[in-house]
């Protein structure tokens, strides 16, 4: 086996609870309402707690808490609605301030910044240097606000050790840099349950690894690669890689190529952010667009944009998944509403604006396995069901979840997504050895299930309509069907099958089912048909 | 030219990584007739008396494997079918209800694309669109690589691939007793990319409720031991 090349060294800068200090920043700059940072604050997102303060951790308040865990561990805790675009905003001066020592940085996301350290560190002597000097840029970013967050700076070998380092600065106090000889022991302790927010894993893959014993990095990096993947697949693969510190997906560090970039330049320069946007939509479909076509997809972009005085404003934004037009987008316009409304903000309007995709790979939706391939889907989903839910209210974007049930329209009760999480209310799968179920019919089971059923006339071959007496007897076998007024020969039929429901109330229903193949034009379709005082319906049909 | 020095049969490494990443995976059963799998960015259009099932069926590898769907304009999907046929519901989501009524339908398909790798959808929902919201979907598919399942009940969709199911016989189900226990289905698959249609007969469903293979005498194949995910 080839021995994996070394990953990069990097410099991580890591808010703590990023979110709950962008509320608070932007309460005090007058764009939101007002937060006392000592009181215990939440951020929930999709009903879970996404960042809590630190008098909320000190309540016993976690991240990934439901918010009614959240509640009943502090009922006095203060609530911050979520808003990724006050997150991004708020964290623009920081990025700022530490872009004027490290130009090529990637904002991981608002509240972390991750960059390569092998330029910048040979500038400023050494690892320790860059380190303090990156506490003291971003404390002046803050510009005298710096209480709202605890800021950590590590230093590491790849991008994981860099983030736990961060992490452990945090609680430190100080910067955290770790020697590269160092990385295994540095990342043997930590609990594999930091795999959630370093890396995106699934939070009931890391507690099955609890389960299984396998508690902390070490325990993990003490298992065979092979062994992992057994167990978990292409994901064990890559959980080894990062637990044993060969972490390989660094951030880039090599000049963009030119011939991905678009630009656009406006006669008229640019003074609104709406607009500048609206400019960037266009820009940013004709670059996925352009991408999608060769089969690519790109993962790193840098914004410039240029002002009619020459001021420039240049970022580069990272995402693992894949950057959608929409979220090209986005990243533009938090860059540019955090240099219009900053401290320095440009003298004129915007004249050129300039998106390079900087870093591609191959379009697959098997994301890389470094950050867990389901999550990533998972977390796709779940972001477009927030927006579904935003465009077409509560109730219409549904999960199945089972509850049991003898008809095929009542063997699962539709949950809406908005519900999940809330009030206790979760999706069951169904056993995976379907339970028999008083008076269900056995599989399969109608493909297609009509909740209006539809009224179809059974006749007999002496053209009565066939009856279904008290006792359950049919009055002549079925011959054929009348359907929306057309005739069709039955071939075969099943039935009847008698059921009840609510006997116990003056609302009792009795009916009976049957199944009936019948002729289409050649083609035989079998259908699901109710009777029901004399009269029948198609329930469903096995499409 | 340099290609014909490469000798037949030799399939470059990167060459077959590529293709694998740019499709989504095929039940077992229906493997043989589309190739190397689901392409991404195309529209599988599902026809015949067998459509819905087809269409239930190919949705399982794919959420098996941890790939979302999301179902809109089928109202009358039938949950327990898709579950009897193996079909991840925990990752299927629904959209229902009118769209016109409540946003605009482009925001909403937009939305659904940019989050899950497969549409499910009718033909029917798709004819109710405009024309010009129906290709700006499909490009969306192609940059997102997302795949477009429609029931076409109508036969009336174009597609990139169309799968044609026709009833061979109903199994299990007499003049007046026993139950419908499975379907001999004939499947054809034919793509702007194939040379030819591929077809094959299977059980869709099998007594089990999912898609099963014809073992050579034409019973239906007992039930056999599966590995539990």
């Amino acid at each position: 086996m080839t021995r994996p090349p070394k990953p990069p060294r990097c410099a991580v800068v890591w808010c703590a609870a990023w979110p709950v200090a962008a509320a608070v920043l932007a309460g005090l700059a007058g764009r939101g309402p007002t937060f006392d940072p000592r009181v215990p604050l939440v951020v929930i997102h999709g009903q879970r707690v996404r960042a809590c303060s630190s008098a909320a951790t000190r309540e016993g308040v976690r991240v990934g808490q439901t918010k009614r865990e959240a509640q009943g561990a502090c009922p006095h805790l203060h609530i911050v609605p979520h808003d990724p675009d006050r997150d991004a905003r708020f964290f623009e001066p920081v990025v700022r301030a530490v872009g004027e020592l490290v130009p090529l940085l990637d904002v991981e996301s608002p509240g972390c910044l991750l960059m390569a350290t092998r330029g910048p560190s040979r500038y400023v002597g050494g690892d320790v240097a860059l380190a303090e000097r990156l506490v003291e840029l971003v404390t002046y970013g803050f510009g005298g606000a710096h209480e709202v967050t605890e800021i950590g700076v590590g230093v590491a070998d790849g991008r994981v050790a860099a983030m736990l380092a961060a992490r452990r600065s945090v609680v430190l106090g100080r910067p955290v840099v770790v020697p590269s000889s160092d990385t295994a022991e540095f990342l043997a302790p930590h609990p594999v349950s930091a795999l959630v927010s370093t890396v995106g894993a699934d939070p009931d893959t890391v507690d099955l690894l609890v389960r299984l014993g396998l508690r902390t990095f070490g325990d993990l990096a003490r298992l065979s690669s092979t062994q992992l993947v057994d167990r978990f697949g292409r994901w064990g693969e890559s959980l080894h890689r990062i637990v044993t510190g060969v972490d390989d997906t660094p951030p880039a560090a090599t000049a963009p190529p030119d011939d991905l970039s678009l630009s656009r330049s406006f006669d008229d320069p640019i003074g609104q952010l709406d607009q500048a946007v609206f400019a960037a939509k266009s820009l940013a479909d004709r670059i996925v667009g352009g991408l999608a076509d060769r089969g690519l997809v790109c993962t790193r972009i840098v914004v410039d944009a240029e002002s009619e005085h020459g001021e420039r404003s240049s970022r580069a934004w990272f995402h693992a998944d894949g950057l959608a037009a929409s979220a090209v987008v986005d990243r533009v316009r938090w860059q540019l509403d955090g240099w219009i409304d900053g401290d320095d903000p440009p003298s004129a309007g915007i004249t050129s604006l300039r998106i390079t995709p900087t870093d591609v790979r191959h379009e697959s939706a098997q994301q890389r396995g470094f950050w867990g391939e389901r999550t990533q889907a998972d977390e796709a989903a779940e972001r477009a069901t927030t927006r579904l839910v935003g465009l077409l209210g509560p109730d219409a974007v549904t999960v199945a979840s089972w509850r049991g049930g003898r008809h095929p329209h009542d063997e699962f009760e539709r949950i809406p997504v908005t519900a999940i999480g809330a009030d206790d209310r979760r999706v069951v799968s169904r056993p995976t050895v379907r339970p028999p179920w008083p008076g269900s019919l056995p599989a399969p089971s109608p493909a297609i299930v009509h909740h209006e059923p539809r009224p179809i006339e059974v006749i007999a071959s002496n053209d009565r309509p066939v009856v279904v007496s008290g006792r359950g007897l049919v009055s002549a076998p079925p011959d054929h069907v009348v359907i929306d007024r057309r005739r069709h020969r039955i071939v075969a039929w099943a039935g009847p099958w008698p059921f009840e429901e609510r006997w116990w109330t003056p609302q009792r229903r009795r009916a009976a089912r049957f199944q009936l193949v019948v002729d289409h034009d050649g083609e035989s379709v079998a259908y699901l048909a109710w009777v029901e005082d004399g009269r029948w319906w198609i329930a469903g049909e096995y499409g | 030219m340099a290609l014909a020095q490469v000798p037949d049969g030799v399939v470059t490494a990167s060459a077959a990584l590529l293709a694998r990443e740019r499709t989504l995976p095929v039940d077992p059963v229906l493997a043989p007739l589309f190739g190397l799998g689901l392409g991404r960015g195309q529209t599988v259009v599902c026809t015949g008396s067998a459509s819905v099932s087809s269409a239930l069926a190919l949705l399982v590898a794919p959420t098996r494997h941890g790939s979302w769907a999301g179902v809109v304009g089928v109202p009358t999907f039938g949950v327990v079918a898709a579950a009897d046929m193996g079909v991840v519901l925990e990752r299927t989501v629904f959209v229902d209800g009118p769209l016109d009524a409540h946003g605009d339908p482009a925001n909403v398909l937009g939305a659904l694309v940019d989050g899950v790798d497969l549409v499910v959808t009718s033909s029917s929902f798709l004819a109710s669109l405009p024309p010009s919201l129906v290709r700006r979907f499909t490009t969306r598919l192609q940059s997102r690589g997302a795949v477009c399942v429609v029931v076409d009940e109508t036969r009336a969709v174009p597609g990139d691939v169309r799968v044609a199911t026709r009833v061979r016989e109903w199994s299990g189900i007499g003049d007046g007793h026993g139950h419908v226990r499975a379907r001999r289905v004939t499947v054809s698959v034919d793509g702007r990319r194939q040379a030819r249609a591929l077809q094959r007969d299977v059980w869709l469903p099998g007594p089990s409720g999912r898609l099963e293979e014809i073992v050579s005498s034409g019973e239906i194949a007992p039930a056999r031991l599966r590995v539990v995910p």
